[in-house]
């Protein structure tokens, strides 16, 4: 047998031309069917337009022929997965929509245009690992630090000043604090979100979506659990692989029904 | 937990009784007893190589290059020092996707011996690599070689 295929047809749309893919499709993760701003739903409108003569979208607003397999996942994903880093040399937010056989990445290329790919549902995890270009990483004096509860919902707000907020709390791994003090670090957030409607009570979507944020730095990877108080411990690559896999893998809940 | 070994080679590993070793003289071969939902069963595979004037580092970059040309949709998640045995190694995670279109991941631990390079690699369908890695791990820091001199 032959292997699975990775990719079809590939797509590189600016940042209105895939919202506009998502408004056409119904995605749950793009703009609004209704009530929108007349101006921007003109401006969307005008954009399907262009991807309707390109065959992207048909009339109708589904996916052109060609890119069924591609746009598929958007309609109705079981899973969305946001990959976000950012730090001192800017921001990538990444989406992947996982459906139950296949799934589809837009990979954020850092000028406003994004790369729409196709995987596999079980190769989510590889590809969140490549939109971030994350990799072995320098291996930590094992530990972990007690946090402050806030700190991590104000370590993803805060941004660009998070590096001096980051420093005082890596006095375990002082060459990690280094590199924070050096303006060489990134942190890392990824987040799921699992459609209700997929889980026997739609409330346990919302208590399986979940996320892992990471500081990741030249010389050492450091994660964060969220908690009272929140803890910061020292990790490698084949630990974040491990909660990539975890994060994105079917709930058992969602296979309750089908007992 | 069960001892499964090849004394041909003088290897040896602990894993637990669900597991189970194949006849082979070339390598120490292990299986899970069960097929796991993916339809991939998890495997151990320890080998011996001639790796004679080679440092473990040029060892490993040889062995990494060499899986990237063969195995498909290859990517080196992570690679890092630690222990197989009792003796310093180097630990791989590659994830990779089999002919079957199984999406898998590969943990592998390499060390140098006198004259020859010993292995361990743990493969496993990457949706059960939360479960699989602490057997593997276990399997790693239990192998034992008795070296031929």
């Amino acid at each position: 047998m032959s292997p699975a295929p990775v990719q079809t047809h590939n797509l590189r749309l600016d940042g209105r031309q895939l919202d506009a893919v998502m408004w056409s499709l119904g995605c749950p993760s793009g703009p609004p069917r209704d009530g929108l701003d007349p101006g921007v739903a003109s401006e969307l409108q005008a954009a399907c337009s262009d991807l309707i003569s390109r065959g992207v979208l048909r009339e109708d607003g589904g996916p052109g022929v060609e890119f069924v397999e591609l746009l598929g996942p958007l309609f109705a994903p079981w899973l969305i997965v946001q990959a976000a880093a950012f730090g001192p040399a800017g921001e990538e937010e990444h989406v992947v929509w996982v459906a139950p056989s296949a799934a589809s990445a837009a990979g954020d290329l850092g000028d406003g245009r994004y790369d729409l790919i196709s995987t596999t549902a079980a190769g989510v995890p590889a590809a969140v690992v490549r939109l971030l270009r994350l990799g072995p990483s320098a291996v930590l004096a094992s530990g972990e630090v007690e946090l402050p509860s806030r700190f991590l919902d104000e370590l993803v707000t805060l941004n660009g000043v998070a590096g001096s907020a980051l420093v005082k709390w890596l006095r375990p791994w002082p060459a990690v604090a280094e590199s924070v003090s050096q303006g060489d670090w990134r942190l890392v957030h990824v987040s799921t979100q699992w459609a209700p409607g997929i889980f026997p009570r739609p409330e346990q979507a919302v208590a399986r979506s979940s996320g892992l944020l990471a500081l990741d730095t030249p010389t050492g990877l450091i994660t964060f659990q969220p908690g009272s108080p929140a803890l910061a411990t020292a990790s490698s690559a084949t630990d974040l692989w491990e909660l990539l896999i975890e994060l994105t893998s079917p709930p058992a809940e969602i296979f309750e029904s089908d007992r | 937990m069960a001892e499964l070994g090849n004394p041909l080679l003088g290897l040896t590993i602990l894993v637990s009784g669900e597991w189970q070793s194949e006849p082979s003289d070339l390598a120490l071969v292990a299986r899970a007893a069960s097929v796991s939902s993916s339809g991939f069963t998890p495997t151990l595979v320890a080998t011996i190589t001639k790796s004679e004037g080679l440092t473990l580092d040029d060892w490993c970059s040889i062995t990494i290059e060499a899986l990237r040309r063969t195995l498909n949709g290859f990517l080196l998640v992570d690679d890092s020092p630690g222990v197989l045995g009792d003796r310093a190694a180097r630990v791989l995670l590659i994830a990779y996707v089999n002919d079957q279109g199984v999406e898998l991941t590969l943990r592998q631990w390499l060390t140098n011996g006198r004259a020859a390079g010993l292995s361990l690699t743990a493969t496993c369908a990457t949706e059960d690599f939360p479960s699989f890695r602490v057997v593997a791990e276990g399997a790693a820091s239990s192998l034992s070689w008795l070296e031929a001199r």
